[in-house]
């Protein structure tokens, strides 16, 4: 299962990916790892990713914006939110657009890991 | 016009300080009472220092300052690097700001727009001037830091 992970933050990119590598998940194959919306968007046509994990303040393209751009482009795409703005309006916004989930920063593995299966799983 | 911060605002930047340590290392940090410092001082930052601009129905900034050893410590806890180095001390002081500030949204509202996280190394923090800014010092496994909040309701 292709995965991309989209944060302007290096650390975060890197524990996303260590979580998504948990042996508890079905194959993931991490495809790409994008640090803003633009380059997510060019990711996401390379390589069609099943699931995305999304961070919402980034620079070029925010996130809200760039899962309306992935949804018309792969609309398969299951897309996770994770990100640290955490009052409802952002997360309504998020949903609407497009996204299948929302994870809060800061998260444990553990929160990260049921985020996923739960995004696999449907 | 502007309004200045209320108690019960700075109540949402201490509380998502806490929120931050107890969640990413189980481990409460202690979190002294704010005080304000003068308009115009020059306020001693720590190693680094990650800045998140506020707009919206807001004006100013949020500042994170830490020392090194205390970002080395939270990158191991997150399993991030054994052996952390500057760049991920940077990158990881602008996304607790990041956090700080956008866990303080929900207590305050989404009109507290919020920027990318400006990271810098060293830096001395020199508030707006336009009116006295909270600074917030905590401890966390000894080693100290602060946020400085200095805003303003527009």
């Amino acid at each position: 299962m292709k995965m991309l992970i989209v944060d302007d933050s290096s650390v975060m990119r890197k524990r996303i990916m260590q979580v998504a590598q948990n042996k508890d998940l079905p194959d993931i194959e991490i495809v790409g790892l994008a640090r803003d919306g633009v380059e997510a968007i060019h990711l996401t046509r390379k390589y069609r990713p099943a699931i995305v994990t999304m961070d919402l303040t980034m620079p070029n393209m925010d996130g809200v914006a760039c899962i309306g751009e992935i949804a018309k482009v792969s609309g398969l795409a299951r897309i996770l939110v994770v990100s640290a703005l955490s009052d409802k309006r952002t997360a309504l916004q998020a949903l609407m657009n497009g996204a299948h989930g929302y994870i809060h920063k800061p998260f444990t593995d553990a929160e990260l890991l049921a985020g996923l299966k739960e995004l696999i799983k449907d | 016009m502007t309004q200045k911060l209320q108690e019960s605002d700075i109540r949402a930047f201490v509380d998502s300080v806490c929120h931050f340590f107890q969640h990413s290392s189980g481990e409460m940090a202690d979190v002294r009472s704010a005080y304000l410092a003068e308009p115009s001082e020059l306020l001693q930052g720590y190693d680094f220092t990650g800045i998140v601009d506020v707009s919206g129905n807001w004006r100013g900034a949020l500042y994170f300052s830490a020392p090194g050893a205390m970002l080395d410590q939270l990158l191991r806890d997150a399993g991030v690097s054994a052996e952390p180095g500057y760049e991920q001390q940077l990158d990881l002081i602008g996304e607790i700001a990041n956090m700080f500030s956008g866990r303080a949204r929900k207590a305050l509202g989404h009109e507290l727009e919020i920027s990318v996280p400006r990271r810098c190394r060293g830096v001395a923090i020199r508030p707006s001037g336009v009116s006295r800014p909270y600074v917030i010092p905590l401890k966390w496994r000894g080693h100290a830091a602060q946020v400085v909040v200095d805003l303003q309701r527009v």
